[in-house]
Protein backbone atom coordinates (compact mmCIF):
# COMPACT_ATOMS: atom_id res chain seq x y z
CA UNK A 1 0.00 0.00 0.00
CA UNK A 2 2.51 2.65 0.95
CA UNK A 3 4.57 1.55 -2.35
CA UNK A 4 1.59 2.29 -4.38
CA UNK A 5 0.78 5.58 -2.57
CA UNK A 6 4.46 7.08 -2.88
CA UNK A 7 4.26 5.46 -6.71
CA UNK A 8 1.19 7.92 -7.26
CA UNK A 9 2.86 11.00 -5.87
CA UNK A 10 6.58 10.37 -7.10
CA UNK A 11 7.28 13.12 -9.72
CA UNK A 12 7.04 12.97 -13.58
CA UNK A 13 9.92 14.33 -15.15
CA UNK A 14 10.96 14.98 -18.93
CA UNK A 15 14.30 16.13 -20.38
CA UNK A 16 16.26 16.54 -23.95
CA UNK A 17 19.36 14.98 -24.98
CA UNK A 18 20.79 18.15 -27.02
CA UNK A 19 23.96 19.07 -25.11
CA UNK A 20 27.25 18.54 -25.19
CA UNK A 21 29.02 20.37 -22.61
CA UNK A 22 25.94 21.93 -20.76
CA UNK A 23 23.98 19.28 -18.59
CA UNK A 24 20.97 18.27 -20.71
CA UNK A 25 17.93 20.54 -19.61
CA UNK A 26 15.03 18.20 -17.36
CA UNK A 27 11.76 19.82 -15.70
CA UNK A 28 8.93 18.41 -14.14
CA UNK A 29 5.85 17.31 -16.13
CA UNK A 30 1.99 17.82 -14.29
CA UNK A 31 0.66 14.83 -13.75
CA UNK A 32 -2.42 15.67 -15.51
CA UNK A 33 -0.07 15.76 -18.90
CA UNK A 34 1.74 12.74 -18.34
CA UNK A 35 -1.21 10.82 -18.14
CA UNK A 36 -2.27 12.27 -21.48
CA UNK A 37 0.73 11.24 -23.20
CA UNK A 38 0.72 7.94 -21.75
CA UNK A 39 -2.96 7.45 -22.89
CA UNK A 40 -1.60 8.65 -26.52
CA UNK A 41 0.85 6.07 -26.14
CA UNK A 42 -1.43 3.23 -25.62
CA UNK A 43 -3.20 4.42 -28.49
CA UNK A 44 -0.06 3.70 -30.80
CA UNK A 45 0.73 0.74 -32.78
CA UNK A 46 3.87 -1.22 -32.90
CA UNK A 47 6.89 0.48 -34.91
CA UNK A 48 8.38 -2.58 -37.52
CA UNK A 49 11.53 -1.18 -39.36
CA UNK A 50 14.67 0.89 -38.93
CA UNK A 51 15.32 3.61 -35.98
CA UNK A 52 15.75 6.91 -37.07
CA UNK A 53 19.42 7.80 -36.68
CA UNK A 54 20.29 10.34 -34.26
CA UNK A 55 22.73 12.61 -34.58
CA UNK A 56 26.60 12.79 -32.75
CA UNK A 57 25.81 16.37 -32.11
CA UNK A 58 22.71 18.34 -31.34
CA UNK A 59 19.32 17.19 -30.38
CA UNK A 60 19.10 13.54 -29.93
CA UNK A 61 15.43 12.88 -28.65
CA UNK A 62 13.64 13.82 -25.46
CA UNK A 63 12.61 11.04 -22.28
CA UNK A 64 9.71 10.91 -19.65
CA UNK A 65 10.30 9.37 -16.94
CA UNK A 66 7.56 8.52 -13.65
CA UNK A 67 6.82 5.62 -11.84
CA UNK A 68 8.91 3.78 -12.80
CA UNK A 69 8.80 4.03 -16.39
CA UNK A 70 10.64 5.76 -18.71
CA UNK A 71 9.70 6.47 -22.70
CA UNK A 72 12.63 7.98 -25.32
CA UNK A 73 11.45 9.86 -28.04
CA UNK A 74 13.12 10.80 -31.38
CA UNK A 75 10.75 12.02 -33.97
CA UNK A 76 8.40 9.06 -35.17
CA UNK A 77 9.72 6.48 -32.77
CA UNK A 78 8.61 6.11 -28.97
CA UNK A 79 9.83 3.81 -27.17
CA UNK A 80 9.31 2.48 -23.50
CA UNK A 81 12.10 0.45 -21.55
CA UNK A 82 10.91 -2.66 -20.65
CA UNK A 83 12.94 -5.34 -19.05
CA UNK A 84 15.24 -6.75 -21.73
CA UNK A 85 14.86 -4.38 -24.33
CA UNK A 86 12.67 -1.68 -25.99
CA UNK A 87 8.94 -1.61 -27.00
CA UNK A 88 8.84 0.50 -30.01
CA UNK A 89 5.65 2.59 -30.65
CA UNK A 90 4.96 4.22 -34.51
CA UNK A 91 3.90 8.20 -33.73
CA UNK A 92 3.34 9.17 -37.29
CA UNK A 93 2.67 12.96 -36.29
CA UNK A 94 4.89 12.72 -33.28
CA UNK A 95 2.49 13.78 -31.46
CA UNK A 96 4.12 12.40 -28.13
CA UNK A 97 7.68 14.62 -28.67
CA UNK A 98 5.58 18.04 -29.91
CA UNK A 99 3.44 17.53 -26.46
CA UNK A 100 6.71 16.80 -24.17
CA UNK A 101 8.73 19.44 -26.07
CA UNK A 102 5.97 22.10 -25.01
CA UNK A 103 4.99 20.83 -21.47
CA UNK A 104 9.35 22.28 -20.61
CA UNK A 105 9.03 25.91 -18.77
CA UNK A 106 9.50 29.12 -20.95
CA UNK A 107 12.98 29.94 -22.30
CA UNK A 108 14.04 26.11 -20.97
CA UNK A 109 15.01 24.68 -24.63
CA UNK A 110 17.22 26.33 -27.57
CA UNK A 111 15.18 28.09 -30.08
CA UNK A 112 15.96 25.77 -32.86
CA UNK A 113 13.90 23.41 -31.55
CA UNK A 114 10.93 24.85 -32.55
CA UNK A 115 8.98 25.14 -29.27
CA UNK A 116 7.07 28.01 -29.12
CA UNK A 117 7.32 29.52 -25.81
CA UNK B 1 21.51 -29.45 -48.94
CA UNK B 2 19.56 -26.86 -47.02
CA UNK B 3 20.71 -22.83 -46.45
CA UNK B 4 19.24 -20.31 -43.84
CA UNK B 5 19.48 -16.94 -45.17
CA UNK B 6 19.07 -14.24 -42.32
CA UNK B 7 18.11 -10.92 -43.24
CA UNK B 8 20.56 -8.81 -41.16
CA UNK B 9 18.15 -5.70 -40.72
CA UNK B 10 16.81 -5.22 -37.13
CA UNK B 11 18.29 -4.25 -33.20
CA UNK B 12 16.05 -5.05 -30.99
CA UNK B 13 13.50 -7.36 -32.91
CA UNK B 14 14.97 -10.87 -34.17
CA UNK B 15 16.11 -10.69 -38.08
CA UNK B 16 13.52 -11.95 -40.58
CA UNK B 17 14.85 -16.01 -41.24
CA UNK B 18 14.61 -17.74 -44.61
CA UNK B 19 15.25 -21.37 -44.68
CA UNK B 20 15.56 -23.37 -48.22
CA UNK B 21 16.28 -27.00 -49.09
CA UNK B 22 17.19 -29.32 -52.04
CA UNK B 23 17.08 -27.35 -55.36
CA UNK B 24 15.75 -23.93 -53.78
CA UNK B 25 19.00 -23.96 -51.88
CA UNK B 26 21.23 -24.86 -54.72
CA UNK B 27 19.42 -22.54 -56.75
CA UNK B 28 20.61 -19.40 -54.67
CA UNK B 29 24.17 -21.51 -54.31
CA UNK B 30 24.34 -21.15 -57.91
CA UNK B 31 23.57 -17.35 -57.45
CA UNK B 32 26.36 -17.34 -54.94
CA UNK B 33 29.09 -18.76 -56.81
CA UNK B 34 31.70 -16.37 -56.36
CA UNK B 35 33.72 -14.58 -59.61
CA UNK B 36 36.24 -11.92 -59.46
CA UNK B 37 37.98 -11.02 -56.52
CA UNK B 38 37.51 -7.92 -55.43
CA UNK B 39 40.01 -5.24 -55.74
CA UNK B 40 40.73 -2.33 -53.67
CA UNK B 41 38.61 0.11 -55.52
CA UNK B 42 36.10 -1.96 -54.46
CA UNK B 43 33.60 -0.87 -51.61
CA UNK B 44 34.03 -3.14 -48.20
CA UNK B 45 31.71 -3.64 -45.51
CA UNK B 46 31.91 -0.45 -42.71
CA UNK B 47 34.44 -1.42 -39.53
CA UNK B 48 31.50 -0.50 -37.34
CA UNK B 49 27.84 -2.70 -37.53
CA UNK B 50 25.46 0.28 -38.57
CA UNK B 51 21.80 0.52 -37.50
CA UNK B 52 19.52 -0.61 -40.23
CA UNK B 53 19.66 -3.23 -43.03
CA UNK B 54 23.61 -4.77 -42.90
CA UNK B 55 23.49 -7.71 -45.86
CA UNK B 56 22.04 -11.02 -46.08
CA UNK B 57 23.96 -13.96 -43.82
CA UNK B 58 23.80 -17.13 -45.52
CA UNK B 59 24.80 -20.34 -43.68
CA UNK B 60 25.14 -23.81 -45.29
CA UNK B 61 23.65 -26.21 -42.96
CA UNK B 62 25.05 -29.28 -44.56
CA UNK B 63 28.59 -30.11 -46.41
CA UNK B 64 29.65 -26.42 -47.60
CA UNK B 65 30.05 -25.73 -51.58
CA UNK B 66 33.21 -25.97 -52.58
CA UNK B 67 34.22 -22.48 -52.93
CA UNK B 68 32.09 -21.04 -49.82
CA UNK B 69 33.12 -20.58 -46.42
CA UNK B 70 29.91 -22.28 -44.03
CA UNK B 71 28.80 -19.06 -43.51
CA UNK B 72 29.48 -15.86 -45.33
CA UNK B 73 27.81 -12.11 -45.86
CA UNK B 74 26.12 -11.02 -49.24
CA UNK B 75 25.42 -7.12 -49.77
CA UNK B 76 24.89 -5.33 -52.82
CA UNK B 77 26.61 -8.52 -55.15
CA UNK B 78 29.54 -8.51 -52.53
CA UNK B 79 30.39 -11.79 -50.86
CA UNK B 80 32.35 -11.48 -47.49
CA UNK B 81 33.63 -14.36 -45.17
CA UNK B 82 37.10 -16.20 -44.50
CA UNK B 83 38.86 -16.30 -47.13
CA UNK B 84 36.23 -14.63 -49.29
CA UNK B 85 36.19 -10.98 -51.01
CA UNK B 86 34.53 -11.63 -54.34
CA UNK B 87 31.75 -10.37 -56.49
CA UNK B 88 29.07 -13.04 -56.54
CA UNK B 89 27.21 -14.48 -59.79
CA UNK B 90 24.12 -13.14 -59.51
CA UNK B 91 24.42 -9.20 -58.33
CA UNK B 92 20.97 -9.20 -57.26
CA UNK B 93 20.04 -11.26 -55.26
CA UNK B 94 18.82 -8.76 -52.63
CA UNK B 95 15.67 -8.32 -55.11
CA UNK B 96 15.36 -12.18 -55.49
CA UNK B 97 15.30 -12.65 -51.46
CA UNK B 98 13.51 -9.12 -50.53
CA UNK B 99 11.80 -7.98 -53.08
CA UNK B 100 8.12 -7.55 -53.48
CA UNK B 101 8.08 -10.91 -55.28
CA UNK B 102 10.96 -12.42 -53.14
CA UNK B 103 11.06 -14.84 -50.74
CA UNK B 104 10.93 -12.52 -48.06
CA UNK B 105 6.91 -12.91 -49.03
CA UNK B 106 6.56 -15.86 -47.04
CA UNK B 107 7.00 -14.61 -43.55
CA UNK B 108 4.08 -12.69 -43.47
CA UNK B 109 6.25 -9.54 -42.12
CA UNK B 110 3.80 -7.18 -43.84
CA UNK B 111 2.48 -5.84 -46.97
CA UNK B 112 4.72 -2.89 -46.09
CA UNK B 113 7.95 -4.78 -45.18
CA UNK B 114 9.95 -5.49 -48.71
CA UNK B 115 9.60 -1.68 -49.88
CA UNK B 116 10.90 -0.96 -46.60
CA UNK B 117 13.62 -3.46 -47.26
CA UNK B 118 14.51 -2.21 -50.69
CA UNK B 119 14.98 1.68 -49.49
CA UNK B 120 17.11 0.37 -46.53
CA UNK B 121 19.13 -1.85 -48.86
CA UNK B 122 19.83 1.26 -51.07
CA UNK B 123 20.76 3.12 -47.49
CA UNK B 124 23.65 0.64 -46.43
CA UNK B 125 24.84 0.95 -50.47
CA UNK B 126 25.46 4.78 -49.51
CA UNK B 127 26.52 3.76 -45.74
CA UNK B 128 29.36 1.66 -47.78
CA UNK B 129 30.72 4.29 -49.40
CA UNK B 130 30.43 6.60 -47.07
CA UNK B 131 32.03 4.76 -43.81
CA UNK B 132 35.25 3.58 -43.73
CA UNK B 133 36.03 0.58 -43.89
CA UNK B 134 39.15 0.02 -41.98
CA UNK B 135 39.48 2.66 -39.46
CA UNK B 136 43.25 0.96 -38.72
CA UNK B 137 44.05 2.33 -42.03
CA UNK B 138 44.75 5.99 -41.08
CA UNK B 139 47.62 6.97 -42.81
CA UNK B 140 50.37 6.00 -39.86
CA UNK B 141 52.54 8.03 -38.98
CA UNK B 142 50.96 11.21 -40.17
CA UNK B 143 53.90 14.09 -41.00
CA UNK B 144 53.04 15.24 -37.58
CA UNK B 145 52.30 12.78 -35.42
CA UNK B 146 51.59 13.57 -32.04
CA UNK B 147 53.48 11.93 -29.02
CA UNK B 148 52.25 13.30 -25.94
CA UNK B 149 48.93 13.47 -27.50
CA UNK B 150 45.90 10.70 -25.42
CA UNK B 151 45.67 7.33 -27.25
CA UNK B 152 42.16 7.08 -29.03
CA UNK B 153 40.55 4.54 -25.99
CA UNK B 154 36.78 4.74 -26.60
CA UNK B 155 36.16 1.17 -25.00
CA UNK B 156 37.56 2.66 -21.46
CA UNK B 157 34.92 5.66 -21.80
CA UNK B 158 31.89 4.29 -23.42
CA UNK B 159 31.02 2.02 -19.63
CA UNK B 160 27.84 2.54 -17.81
CA UNK B 161 30.43 3.78 -14.64
CA UNK B 162 32.51 6.55 -16.72
CA UNK B 163 30.27 7.43 -19.94
CA UNK B 164 27.33 9.27 -18.77
CA UNK B 165 28.82 11.26 -16.19
CA UNK B 166 31.70 12.65 -17.99
CA UNK B 167 30.97 14.81 -20.80
CA UNK B 168 33.24 16.35 -24.01
CA UNK B 169 35.08 18.55 -21.84
CA UNK B 170 36.27 15.32 -19.57
CA UNK B 171 36.96 13.39 -22.38
CA UNK B 172 38.88 16.05 -24.40
CA UNK B 173 41.05 16.90 -21.17
CA UNK B 174 41.65 13.37 -20.89
CA UNK B 175 40.67 13.88 -17.20
CA UNK B 176 37.70 11.77 -15.47
CA UNK B 177 35.69 13.56 -12.68
CA UNK B 178 32.61 11.79 -13.37
CA UNK B 179 30.51 15.30 -12.50
CA UNK B 180 30.11 16.62 -16.32
CA UNK B 181 33.08 19.35 -15.84
CA UNK B 182 32.41 22.78 -16.90
CA UNK B 183 34.82 25.50 -17.94
CA UNK B 184 35.76 27.12 -14.91
CA UNK B 185 33.82 25.76 -12.51
CA UNK B 186 37.03 24.40 -10.69
CA UNK B 187 38.24 27.81 -10.44
CA UNK B 188 34.92 29.69 -9.71
CA UNK B 189 35.21 31.16 -13.22
CA UNK B 190 32.06 29.44 -14.43
CA UNK B 191 31.14 31.15 -17.74
CA UNK B 192 28.40 33.70 -17.31
CA UNK B 193 27.39 33.22 -21.95
CA UNK B 194 27.62 30.61 -24.56
CA UNK B 195 29.43 32.13 -26.59
CA UNK B 196 33.54 31.88 -27.66
CA UNK B 197 34.35 35.11 -25.57
CA UNK B 198 32.84 33.70 -22.52
CA UNK B 199 33.61 29.76 -22.59
CA UNK B 200 37.27 30.41 -23.35
CA UNK B 201 38.54 32.43 -20.85
CA UNK B 202 36.69 30.02 -18.49
CA UNK B 203 38.58 26.90 -19.57
CA UNK B 204 41.88 29.36 -19.31
CA UNK B 205 41.03 29.85 -15.91
CA UNK B 206 41.08 26.03 -15.16
CA UNK B 207 44.92 26.18 -16.74
CA UNK B 208 43.97 25.37 -20.47
CA UNK B 209 46.47 27.20 -22.73
CA UNK B 210 45.17 29.30 -24.96
CA UNK B 211 46.78 28.82 -28.59
CA UNK B 212 45.12 29.89 -31.17
CA UNK B 213 47.98 30.09 -33.39
CA UNK B 214 48.39 26.40 -32.94
CA UNK B 215 46.25 25.79 -36.40
CA UNK B 216 45.87 21.63 -35.53
CA UNK B 217 49.72 21.31 -35.16
CA UNK B 218 50.40 19.10 -32.03
CA UNK B 219 52.03 21.16 -29.45
CA UNK B 220 55.54 19.84 -28.16
CA UNK B 221 54.36 19.30 -24.95
CA UNK B 222 51.10 18.27 -23.30
CA UNK B 223 47.93 17.44 -26.91
CA UNK B 224 45.83 19.98 -28.66
CA UNK B 225 41.95 20.22 -27.88
CA UNK B 226 39.61 22.45 -29.75
CA UNK B 227 36.36 24.91 -28.22
CA UNK B 228 33.66 25.29 -30.44
CA UNK B 229 30.36 27.06 -29.42
CA UNK B 230 26.82 26.43 -30.72
CA UNK B 231 25.86 30.03 -30.25
CA UNK B 232 23.52 30.68 -26.97
CA UNK B 233 23.24 26.67 -26.78
CA UNK B 234 26.04 25.19 -25.73
CA UNK B 235 29.77 24.54 -25.92
CA UNK B 236 31.84 21.51 -27.30
CA UNK B 237 35.29 20.00 -27.39
CA UNK B 238 37.41 18.14 -29.23
CA UNK B 239 40.60 16.67 -29.21
CA UNK B 240 43.78 15.43 -31.48
CA UNK B 241 45.07 11.61 -30.81
CA UNK B 242 48.32 10.60 -31.10
CA UNK B 243 47.56 9.29 -34.98
CA UNK B 244 46.68 13.16 -35.74
CA UNK B 245 43.00 12.60 -35.73
CA UNK B 246 40.32 14.07 -33.67
CA UNK B 247 38.00 12.55 -31.17
CA UNK B 248 34.84 13.64 -28.83
CA UNK B 249 32.46 12.48 -26.71
CA UNK B 250 28.77 14.13 -27.24
CA UNK B 251 27.70 15.11 -23.80
CA UNK B 252 27.09 11.69 -22.12
CA UNK B 253 26.93 9.76 -25.00
CA UNK B 254 29.84 7.47 -26.84
CA UNK B 255 33.67 8.86 -26.91
CA UNK B 256 34.21 8.78 -30.92
CA UNK B 257 36.18 9.40 -33.78
CA UNK B 258 33.24 10.38 -36.18
CA UNK B 259 31.78 13.93 -36.80
CA UNK B 260 28.25 14.00 -37.79
CA UNK B 261 28.67 13.04 -41.02
CA UNK B 262 30.44 9.96 -40.25
CA UNK B 263 33.69 10.96 -41.16
CA UNK B 264 36.90 10.81 -39.39
CA UNK B 265 37.86 14.55 -38.20
CA UNK B 266 41.39 15.39 -39.64
CA UNK B 267 40.29 19.10 -38.48
CA UNK B 268 37.92 19.98 -36.04
CA UNK B 269 37.31 23.50 -38.56
CA UNK B 270 35.99 21.44 -40.80
CA UNK B 271 34.03 19.09 -39.54
CA UNK B 272 30.59 18.34 -39.41
CA UNK B 273 30.01 20.06 -36.15
CA UNK B 274 25.71 20.07 -36.28
CA UNK B 275 24.56 23.46 -34.65
CA UNK B 276 27.77 24.02 -32.87
CA UNK B 277 28.49 26.18 -35.80
CA UNK B 278 31.34 28.72 -34.31
CA UNK B 279 34.70 27.62 -33.74
CA UNK B 280 36.15 29.78 -31.27
CA UNK B 281 40.42 28.17 -30.90
CA UNK B 282 42.57 25.55 -30.02
CA UNK B 283 43.77 24.79 -26.57
CA UNK B 284 46.85 23.11 -24.91
CA UNK B 285 46.07 20.64 -21.92
CA UNK B 286 49.47 20.44 -20.11
CA UNK B 287 49.36 16.91 -18.72
CA UNK B 288 49.05 17.61 -14.57
CA UNK B 289 48.64 21.20 -14.83
CA UNK B 290 44.90 21.43 -15.27
CA UNK B 291 42.33 21.03 -12.56
CA UNK B 292 38.45 21.10 -13.76
CA UNK B 293 35.48 19.97 -11.86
Amino acid sequence: MGTSRSSRHEKWIAGVHIYSGRPDPTWEVKRTAAQKMIRYWNSLKARAGVLPSRPGLGYRGCFLRGRGREWIIYHDAVMLKKAGGWEIRLDREQQFEKALLASAPARLLPPSLGVGH
Amino acid sequence: MSLRITIDVFSGRENPVIELKGSAAREVLERLRPTRRLSKQDRRLPAMATLGYRGLVIEQLGKPARGLPRVLRYAHGDLFGPGLAHRAADVALEDFVCGSTGLVRKLKLGPRFPELLTKEIERFRWIREKYPSKPTAWPWPLRNPCRCAPLYEPDWWNVPQRQPYNNCYNYSTNYRTDTFAQPGRAAGATYAALTCAAVRPAAVADCLIDSPSAYNKCPAKGHLVALVVWPGGDYHWYRKGRNGYWSHKPGGTPATNLDNSAATIPDPRTADRGPYTDFCTFMVVMHGHIKIK
